[in-house]
């Protein structure tokens, strides 16, 4: 495998996985956060993003994840 | 999303819980409850939409009508989860784990209970079911259909209406798994109906009414499994053929084997059976005479179940031991030519 070669995966991994990981948030969901529903927080998230949710409980109606 | 404390997510018995619709996505550490229930919808707990790489792990699903429900999914695991629903009819509930047209699947830890049946494949291939608990579910612990190049190894199957059904389904591996006290009309262990190329390897089959049923299958090895104390170890229907059943242990079964038709087109080999009254002269650790493990009973039986009425009986003990000593009405060559005399270490 050649320098270039290498370079070019590397590179490829980067754009694929780290840098959207480095820019990924954590979004916290539950009394007192910055969100009180699991909708708004996932409407509010962006792929790769965590939502971490908090022991209450939600009654939200249905609650559909299309983030990765 | 990560649940934290167990946060609780409910459906009011209105809604599908929470629909997944995105590839990559992790939901861990929820207890989901009171999905809707209709039969025309399908609502579950959790439903995978056409996605890959989906992780749903150590989650309570509580009373939803389908507990997990993945279609056209791909490389997903279903790990740790702990479903229970509470259907009473078939029809009432949904499937726990429910797969549908998907491919390398994990199904790997979770404990499902009260379902129609605990875990469902249709279409789904290439995938592992291992070291799950399915009990008390109405219909099959784990059912199969049209769902070739599986494997389910070390699961524990314990009270439901049947413990496993294959149906219609290629090269499928069975290993290590646990069934037991499937016990009703027509309850058994393992059924299988229209499969071929499949091998059954280090089970046990303990206390259910037909441990392991054979219809319309074929090339199927039955190796290294222990029968004890079912009412029927093998049910093989005449049409079976190629099976080869070797190197288990049939202990305190009240009937070995089982057929319906004359044709022997299987075979039997190195099998221990507690019923075997023959004499190892050689010490070579196998039985001198051939054992035949088709009792004249289960043949009237399998004709007249209500037959079932005189059994042990002294008529029928005698009419057993004549058709030990001069076989009519089992077939002759239906038997194991050379049964071990001391029991598998298994």
């Amino acid at each position: 495998m050649s320098v270039n070669t290498q370079k070019y995966f590397i590179w490829l991994l980067m754009v694929h996985f780290i840098i959207p990981l480095a820019y990924s948030r954590t979004l916290h969901v539950g009394p007192n956060k910055e969100f009180n529903q699991i909708r708004s927080a996932l409407l509010s998230a962006q792929d790769y993003d965590t939502v971490f949710v908090y022991h209450s409980q939600y009654k939200e109606g249905n609650i559909v994840i299309n983030k990765k | 999303m990560i649940g934290i404390e167990l946060p609780v997510i409910d459906g009011d018995k209105k809604y599908e819980v929470v629909s997944i619709k995105s590839d990559s996505v992790t939901f861990r550490g929820f207890q989901v409850q009171n999905s809707g229930f209709a039969s025309l919808h399908d609502p579950g707990g959790i439903k995978v939409y056409d996605a890959h790489h989906v992780i749903i792990e150590d989650n309570v699903l509580e009373n939803n009508f389908f507990g997990i429900y993945i279609q056209y999914g791909k490389h997903c695991l279903i790990r740790n989860n702990r479903l229970k629903a509470y259907g009473l009819e078939e029809q009432q509930i949904g499937n726990g784990i429910h797969c549908w047209k998907s491919d390398s699947l994990q199904i790997i830890g979770n404990h499902i209970e009260g379902h129609r049946d605990g875990i469902y494949f249709e279409f789904v291939t290439h995938s592992i079911i291992w070291r799950n608990i399915s009990k008390k579910n109405i219909r099959y612990g784990l059912h199969f259909m049209f769902s070739n190049n599986d494997a389910y190894i070390n699961n524990i199957f314990d009270e439901n209406g049947a413990g496993v059904a294959v149906m219609f389904t290629k090269e499928v591996v069975m290993y290590s798994n646990t069934f037991m006290n499937s016990t009703g009309d027509a309850s058994y262990g393992i059924l299988l109906k229209e499969i071929s190329d499949a091998e059954i390897r280090g089970n046990r089959f303990i206390n259910n009414t037909s441990a392991l049923f054979l219809e319309g299958a074929n090339r199927i090895l039955i190796h290294k499994n222990v029968f004890q104390g079912n009412g029927y170890s093998l049910k093989i229907q005449a049409n079976c053929m190629e099976n080869k059943v070797y190197e288990n242990n049939f202990i305190n079964n009240t009937f070995d084997v089982s057929t319906n038709g004359s044709l022997v087109l299987n075979t039997f080999n190195h099998n221990y059976w507690d019923k075997y009254e023959g004499y190892d002269l050689d010490k070579d650790g196998l039985g001198d005479i051939p054992f035949h493990p088709l009792s004249l009973y289960s043949v009237i039986i399998e004709n007249n179940p209500i037959a079932m009425l005189l059994f042990r009986s002294f008529m029928v003990t005698l009419l057993e031991r004549t058709e030990k000593l001069i076989p009519s009405i089992t077939p002759e060559e239906f038997k194991d030519n050379a049964p071990v005399i001391k029991p598998y270490l298994l």
